[in-house]
């Protein structure tokens, strides 16, 4: 495990989504993951110590941990599945009993900056996915675009065959799975899906208003 | 409970890119023959969370909510209910109340994080019975079910404004990225993925 500090919040107008970079402490070695655009202001208003005027889930969770004397001892980037990055946040309850839990990075990031909590990544994610910024270049420079194969997920071949385009199902039907499928896509971070099913969503809508 | 000050109610639907893209996390009394409703305009995010366990979807992945839900579990912590109590310059407030080892206390929290909880903890969700007198919508005598009276807000909805909670808005500044801020995307482009939380003044 390599101990990891977020370096930035980053926009691209390549894609629809922010991006976190993660940095190795005193070192050049970026993890780049695609997350939403809440959990994006999440973690950068943590990160530069701004309060949201309302208390957000990750703040919530925060004052859970705090009233029953409960903290996060650490977060850990585990894995990188075909496009997906998996996490482990490290629960340590009163009784200094540990549990593991699994988490998305981005729930794990939000959550370890709130608590001040260390974020580590794999040797093998970093391997993987990340790559070396030179030390003359500085927050100037974006980060790579999130064309590189592990930030964006490919969509499923199979998707464009699927209900969408079949004549046999009633519009509804068709709304309501492309809904399904948009919050799966949410809750997942594939959001390269999530904008293509939104498109989709609103044709059909517009379609079934005209 | 039976704590007369509060109305338990349920979560009647998330009505999916209402105005401005903004859905709404719709309640309404559990108990009632002609139950009144509150529409709550919340975030997209948290409509996606609300909605999954409603219609009985597991993620595959488990978002912010579960997380909280497995470390509650894992505490030992009983979230007891939700209650939605105020309604202050148009934003909604709510709170989690939960025990651990015979303690209640309260949390502050924003209606849709506690409702997303309530529903993955089977928490009940109650509203203050004096909010829900001031600004539920109440059906008319000819509206026999809900699909009536949400006909009828939907209808008139240009018309009626419904309370927000407060949203997200962290505008990717230089500050945060380092950098110059990308130009604004083209409308074309902005019409792509959820849309970024608004601040609720």
């Amino acid at each position: 495990m390599v101990l990891m500090e977020v370096s930035g919040v980053y926009t691209s107008s390549k894609s629809a989504y922010p991006q976190v970079v993660l940095k190795e402490k005193g070192g050049n070695l970026c993890l780049p993951i695609v997350i939403g655009r809440f959990e994006a202001a999440a973690i950068s208003m943590a990160q530069n110590e701004r309060k949201p005027a309302r208390p957000l889930s990750y703040d919530l969770a925060h004052s859970v941990l705090e009233l029953v004397d409960a903290r996060i001892e650490k977060v850990e980037i585990t894995d990188l599945h075909e496009g997906t990055y998996y996490a482990e946040v490290y629960l340590r309850e009163e009784n200094g009993a540990v549990a593991v839990l699994d988490s998305r990075p981005s729930d794990a990031i939000a959550l370890a900056l709130r608590m001040g909590a260390p974020i580590f990544a794999a040797a093998a994610v970093l391997k993987e996915a990340g790559y070396v910024r030179p030390p003359d270049e500085s927050h100037e420079t974006a980060p790579p675009a999130l064309s590189t194969s592990v930030a964006e997920p490919e969509l499923e071949p199979e998707l464009d065959s699927e209900t969408v385009e079949s004549p046999e199902s009633e519009p509804g039907d068709q709304l309501e799975a492309l809904r399904r499928r948009l919050r799966q896509a949410i809750a997942e971070e594939v959001y390269e899906e999530a904008a293509r099913l939104r498109d989709e969503i609103s044709r059909l809508e517009a379609d079934a208003n005209s | 409970m039976g704590d007369a000050s509060l109305i338990e109610m349920v979560v009647i639907k998330v009505s999916p890119y209402l105005r401005e893209d903004r859905p709404l996390l719709w309640l309404g009394e559990k108990d009632a023959e002609r139950p009144r409703l509150l529409p709550i305009a919340i975030g997209e995010f948290e409509a996606a969370a609300i909605q999954m366990p409603l219609e009985g979807e597991d993620p595959i992945r488990p978002i912010s909510y579960d997380l909280l839900s497995s470390m509650l579990g894992r505490l030992d912590i009983q979230v007891r209910q939700v209650v939605v109590h105020a309604v202050r310059k148009s934003i909604y407030y709510a709170r989690v109340v939960i025990e651990k080892d015979r303690r209640i206390k309260e949390i502050d929290s924003r209606p849709s994080d506690a409702v997303a909880l309530a529903l993955r903890t089977g928490a009940p969700i109650n509203v203050s019975r004096e909010l829900l007198d001031q600004v539920g919508l109440t059906p008319l005598d000819d509206e026999l079910d809900v699909e009536h009276t949400l006909d009828r807000f939907y209808e008139f909805e240009p018309q009626i404004s419904p309370g927000p909670e407060a949203t997200l808005s962290t505008p990717l500044t230089p500050e945060v990225t380092g950098r110059e801020p990308e130009p604004p995307p083209s409308p074309a482009e902005a019409d792509i993925g959820p849309p970024l939380e608004r601040e609720v003044d």
